[in-house]
């Protein structure tokens, strides 16, 4: 008969295949990680030619990709056992992380260039590379017209100032750039931030994000613990030409404003990978807005645990379906006047705790704006937590603070280790002075906050119609 | 067109329509029962020409069991010549192949299903989303009218005010320019555009959930919402002509013989076995077991049995793994009931929890981290959707996410045993308190009514005579069945269907109780000459269906059979040995690997095949237990206990075909159709797979609602499949004129099933020493041994 004859499972012939890549992404994963640890005693440099840099955040990228990649490619390993491309799927996978290692490292103009565009390709393949053909196709196609324009962007940007500077790496570019061609400056960082805001899936650019569930599940945390973040590496490494350039403004009402969008629209959400892509723009959004705060060293500490999150997410995503009762909600929620001083005083001991423990908000400038937002995040969680009547009163007291702490402290851990290890990254870490963007946003954020609190924007169903339009897929990446 | 009319219309048309369960509570029902009426084949062709399907395995399906050996040359060629095909068996499955290539492509959504569905799925979410949408309880037409009249996406958006307030009458007027004959098929080609969505309205309104009931959806409001939008996208509202293929007729005919013929080889191999077994007299006194079980009739309980008669001297039965309570339970800790029984029955029963007053301090424990835990859970929800507090928890908590993923990404079993000990450190309902059963006309929870002993005892008196129970051994035990996966979609696909996709222990629970209620026991002697020894402890437990283990619940157990319940938990750890070297294919019978396994599959996030679940099911054996004793049927049969010699008048027989057949052909064909057309009544591979509103799953970015099963749920790999799709056999093992008469009395209900072929039929005849087969038609008898 002219039919494959096969009986043996792809399960079972996968396996050793997938043994091997498995155990050498967490090889390379665990040698980056003690060089990282290392780092910390014996600080580390080295440049190859003009080709490759080696510095403390290149290690910190690059361990961070390799143990997303890690853990997907162990996921996918059983996850995908039985998928017919499962071999190709694990390969794409690495060639995606070698990509982003290349980009973490490089430091010529062109290979930055070169491996950025090949994370999109690679990305697109992962997109619609392993579903059904048609829906496959149109959102593959979709994802790589987006990268090749953000690939164009940061391409034209960084060769505008490879001509200008006649430089060809970008350190030597940094150390080059003079004040006085503002306008060269200017252009080339619009460019930057503009492929780095399409990367993000920031508002108005979120479309391939939301058709991208064409995606295999372990392929869709790979991209938004890894892929997506690829702009606030870029605008790190670029930061010296960024603070010249006076755009930060930008970024803080490009991310701020973007952040607002995909979380709104997150809110009206029923799908749960669709949920997450919106939650993840408002990440990005955020994570561009620490850039324009000059916090790169925040940002960066915010991609890898926004990472973490996200990709646990999505790789869980399968135990969202629930029974619930309609009447859930906030039936059993009592509220008495004086929880509200313990909610405020909470909200300000959090701050106390954030600020001490990482140094950012003490002063006068842009760092109060990262204990601001702590502050609203314990003011909300207390509030909430403390109306939950269903506990008793005493370990609501009691737990709060149990809750609160551990976690400001782990956060503080990680993002004081990656602001010591990048102190040598030129620019990383600058507080402005405090501007009229950053009070926008402070003040649209504080109205944001009381919005919510009181549900006002369930009123508007202008908005909601709005938030549901601007989150759908492209028409043709979905099948009957 | 008249309203009345068009209700009439709409009512017969979604009665065709198959249902879609949620996936909290999954019923692997028959897609296709609303067309039991016609033969197996017509229905097929029927459904194929509104939602296209194929119906029948494929050409590699059929290559696959061909090579296995499960299709029998003989037989396959009688099958090929008795419907005038002269191809060799080669040559037919060439042929299958060459018609097969020439089959059609999935469509992309058109405009109007793409609006809709946008609509349906806000609307119908249950509890996913922060903001929901808006003005939901006035019911989804309204709904829609309100706020759709705000997105611009549409066009002519003047035609949604200029619609009737009511759904019917919007029906009425947007296809006003329709005259009556034209009518019927432009509401059926609409109701059958989107068969998953539209089943889960129809599932919505024949289950008025408390969704349902605070947001109510209509097929009218359905209907009106798609026939507007195909107004004002100025979409056509006839249905375009679905030509079909000439050689469809052949190909169909061909795949029908592959199909008979693959049926009757796995016929003749159980018969046969089973006929060997019914032929042994037996030898001797019977000696009392050690303790009595009762499992479901689940497939998955054949191998389990198996396991447990081999560690000791144990006796088991098969009854419907709802145990003949047909409840629905309420749960202490959530707002929420599910429906305990088979779907085709209705829950009379209210299950409550009662504490027991020794045991205050242990509910205590068991309140207090649940409302801790659902306290913290609300707290994230909160989080998560607050700005900018949402930024500030991604970012104190992304550390713990990282432990949490390392640890079971790399270490599924650790997380296993850390999961095990919070569960049990919290605790659960059957620890600490009784099931109390009360009438559910008197559906106030305040007054509880519980049921009277004659009540209880009527229960009990079905239980032991459908069974044929005989003499009782001073420990029985009833264990229903559960499965425990990790980020399992399908998790409750894997629970009790008898249960209505819900674990069985409660039922179980509530059965081990009446049987030890003094009173009932006297009401059994008195009423039903049925005696249980003052002596016998009935116990009740679970099995667990990923890990093989048993649990008892031994909680309120006497002392004096401390020892007795030890010994018992020793030999199930042996069985559940036993059964996973089978279940994980572990040859050399290591009891660490069986462990390990076990563990790693209960609790793996990222594995898609964490049990086979009722996977291969071919069979429903109606009989004692003594005629499968020896046989090992690879737990593909549901297996029901029943003795012919004590069911004088047939209403025992007519009992277990009524409900637990009727359960098991759903089941089986539910798996056949999901099998064999995976897209459109399966789900499609779990790979990219989306959760919609925390009840169903959608493919990647949107489209139909999916239906049944996913494809890791059936197939081995992406082509190897592990469910060979047969229809059921149903074997029985009792006088045939009996059967027959059976089966005459109830030809609307049963009896189609058999004369339309949804399922097979095989009598064994313990008097007449015969075999008769519907498939054989009425011609052949073949005499035993
Ligand atoms: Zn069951």
């Amino acid at each position: 008969m002219s039919l494959e004859s096969r009986n043996e499972s792809l399960r079972q012939k996968n396996r050793p295949f997938s043994t091997v890549i498995v155990l050498l992404m967490w090889t390379l994963t665990l040698s980056l990680s003690s060089l990282l640890s290392a780092s910390f005693f014996y600080p580390l440099e080295f440049q190859i030619g003009q080709i490759l840099l080696v510095d403390h955040l290149a290690l910190i990228i690059s361990t961070a990709v390799t143990l997303f990649s890690s853990i997907v490619l162990s996921y996918s390993a059983r996850y995908m056992a039985g998928h017919k491309k499962l071999r190709r799927f694990l390969i794409n996978c690495v060639l995606f992380t070698v990509s982003a290692l290349l980009m973490a490292i490089s430091n010529h103009v062109l290979l930055f260039i070169a491996s950025w565009l090949s994370m999109g390709l690679l990305m697109a393949e992962l997109i619609g590379g392993y579903t059904k053909y048609h829906e496959g196709k149109a959102s593959k196609k979709n994802a790589r017209n987006y990268f090749l324009v953000s690939t164009a962007l940061v391409a034209a940007g960084l060769l505008w100032l490879a001509m200008l500077t006649g430089a060809w790496s970008i350190s030597e570019i940094i150390s080059l750039v003079e004040q006085d061609r503002q306008l060269v400056i200017w252009q080339a960082s619009l460019l930057l931030i503009a492929g780095a805001v399409v990367q993000s899936a920031l508002f108005p650019f979120q479309r391939w994000l939301m058709s991208s569930m064409t995606a295999p599940t372990p392929a869709s945390a790979l991209m938004h613990a890894g892929f997506v973040n690829a702009g606030a590496v870029l605008l790190t490494r670029t930061a010296t030409v960024i603070y010249m350039s006076d755009l930060l403004w930008v970024l803080v009402m490009v991310g701020g404003i973007g952040a607002l969008i995909g979380k709104f629209s997150k809110f009206v959400q029923a799908n749960i990978k669709q949920k997450l892509a919106c939650s993840t723009t408002a990440q990005m959004g955020f994570m561009l807005l620490q850039c324009g705060l000059g916090f790169f060293s925040a940002a960066v500490a915010h991609l890898i645990l926004h990472g973490f999150y996200k990709a646990y997410l999505f790789l869980s995503s399968g135990s969202n379906v629930v029974q619930e009762s309609p009447y859930n909600g906030d039936s059993k929620r009592s509220w008495k006047q004086w929880y509200l001083p313990v909610t405020l005083l909470s909200g300000l001991a959090g701050g106390w705790l954030f600020a001490i423990s990482t140094g950012k908000g003490l002063e006068l400038n842009s760092g109060l704006f990262l204990t601001f937002v702590i502050v609203l995040t314990v003011i909300h969680g207390a509030q909430d937590f403390l109306g939950r009547s269903s506990l008793p009163l005493l370990s609501r007291l009691i737990a709060l603070p149990l809750i609160i702490i551990p976690a400001l402290l782990a956060y503080a851990v990680i993002f004081n280790g990656i602001s010591v290890l990048m102190q040598q990254t030129p620019m990383a870490e600058v507080a402005l002075p405090i501007g009229w963007d950053q009070i926008t946003i402070g003040v649209l954020y504080l109205a944001t906050f009381l919005t919510i609190e009181l549900k006002w924007y369930k009123k508007s169903r202008r908005l909601y119609v709005y938030l549901l339009n601007v989150s759908q897929p492209k028409s043709n990446t979905i099948l009957q | 067109m008249k309203k009345e009319t068009i209700t009439a219309s709409i009512r017969a048309l979604s009665d065709q329509l198959p249902s879609n369960w949620p996936l909290y509570s999954f019923v692997t029902s028959n897609p296709l029962s609303g067309l039991e009426n016609l033969r197996f084949e017509e229905a097929i062709s029927r459904i194929r020409k509104d939602i296209g399907i194929e119906g029948y395995p494929s050409a590699k399906a059929f290559k696959q069991a061909w090579e296995k050996g499960a299709i029998d040359r003989s037989i396959l060629e009688r099958q090929l010549q008795d419907r005038g095909i002269t191809f060799s068996a080669e040559e037919s499955l060439w042929r299958i192949q060459d018609l097969e290539s020439q089959s059609s492509k999935s469509h992309l959504l058109g405009d109007v299903d793409r609006q809709l569905i946008k609509w349906l799925t806000v609307f119908l979410d249950e509890g996913s989303t922060e903001w929901s949408m808006p003005n939901r309880d006035s019911g989804f037409y309204k709904a829609w009218q309100s706020t759709a009249r705000f997105d611009p996406t549409l066009p002519n958006r003047q035609i949604i005010r200029s619609l009737p307030d009511e759904p019917l009458e919007a029906i009425q007027h947007l296809t006003s320019h329709f005259g009556s004959d034209d009518l019927e098929p432009i509401l059926k080609h609409h109701l059958f555009a989107l068969p998953g969505w539209v089943g889960y309205i129809k599932y919505r309104i024949e289950n008025p959930s408390d969704w349902q009931k605070a947001y109510p959806i209509t097929m009218k409001d359905y209907l009106a919402v798609r026939l507007a939008l195909c107004s004002m996208l100025d979409s056509d509202l006839t249905p375009s002509e679905n030509p079909v293929k000439q050689d469809r007729k052949e190909l169909d005919k061909l795949k029908l013989a592959w199909l008979t013929a693959m049926e009757r080889t796995y016929q003749e191999t159980l018969i046969n076995q089973v006929k060997k077994q019914a032929l042994i007299k037996p030898n001797g006194t019977k000696k009392i077991p050690d303790a009595q079980f009762v499992f479901c009739i689940d497939t998955r309980s054949e191998r389990i049995r198996r396991a447990v008669e081999k560690a000791g001297n144990y006796e088991t039965f098969g009854y419907a793994g709802f145990f003949g309570v047909a409840m629905e339970y309420i749960h202490p800790e959530k707002e929420i009931r599910h429906k305990s029984c088979p779907p085709i029955l209705d829950a009379e029963l209210n299950a409550t929890e009662q504490v027991r007053k020794e045991d205050v301090n242990t509910f205590e424990n068991f309140d207090y981290y649940n409302s801790l835990k659902k306290a913290i859970d609300r707290l994230i929800f909160s989080l998560k959707n607050n700005i900018p507090a949402s930024f500030g928890y991604v970012e104190s908590t992304g550390f713990f996410y990282a432990l949490s993923m390392l640890v079971r990404t790399l270490a599924p079993n650790l997380f296993h045993r850390i999961k095990e000990y919070v569960s049990e450190f919290i605790g659960h309902p059957e620890y600490f308190s009784d099931i109390i059963l009360s009438s559910q006309s008197s559906d106030n929870l305040q007054t509880i009514n519980e049921l009277s002993a004659t009540e209880k005892a009527e229960i009990a008196k079905s239980a032991f005579e459908l069974m044929g129970w005989e003499e009782f051994s001073d420990l029985v035990v009833f264990a229903g069945h559960g499965s425990q996966t990790a980020n399992n979609p399908y998790a409750s696909a894997l629970d009790c269907g008898a249960c209505a996709g819900n674990k069985g222990r409660h039922n179980a629970r509530a059965l081990a109780d009446i049987c030890n209620d003094k009173k009932v026991r006297k009401l059994l002697t008195k009423d039903y000459d049925i005696t249980i020894p003052e002596d016998t402890l009935f116990l009740a437990a679970e099995h667990n269906t990923t890990t093989n283990h048993i649990h008892l619940f031994d909680e309120k157990v006497p002392e004096r059979f401390a020892q007795r319940v030890k010994q018992l938990k020793n030999d199930l750890r042996t069985a559940q040995n036993y059964a996973n070297y089978e279940q994980f294919d572990i040859l050399d019978g290591n009891q660490k690997a069986s462990r390990l396994e076990a563990a790693r599959r209960a609790s793996d996030w990222a594995e898609t095949r964490p049990e086979w679940g009722l996977a291969g099911n071919a069979s429903f054996i109606i009989a004692p237990r003594e005629l499968t004793a020896n046989l090992n049927l690879e737990a593909r049969s549901f297996l029901h206990s029943y003795d012919w010699q004590k069911d004088s008048d047939g209403k025992k027989l007519e009992a277990i075909l009524q409900g637990p057949m009727v359960v098991t052909q759903w089941i089986n064909n539910h798996y056949y159709f999901a099998t064999v057309d995976n897209e459109k009544f399966g789900s499609g591979t779990k790979v990219t797979q989306n959760v919609t509103g925390k009840y169903g799953v959608v493919q990647g970015n949107g489209g139909d609602l999916k239906f049944g099963l996913p494809l890791e749920s059936l197939h081995e790999d992406e082509a190897l499949l592990e469910h060979l799709p047969l229809r059921l056999t149903v074997v029985i093992y009792a006088p045939e004129q009996k059967v027959k008469s059976i089966f005459a009395s109830n030809q609307k209900t049963l009896g189609k099933l058999i004369e339309n072929e949804w399922i097979h039929l095989a009598v064994l005849d313990p008097q007449k020493e015969t075999v008769r087969n519907s498939l054989w038609k009425n011609s052949e008898t073949s005499v035993f041994g």
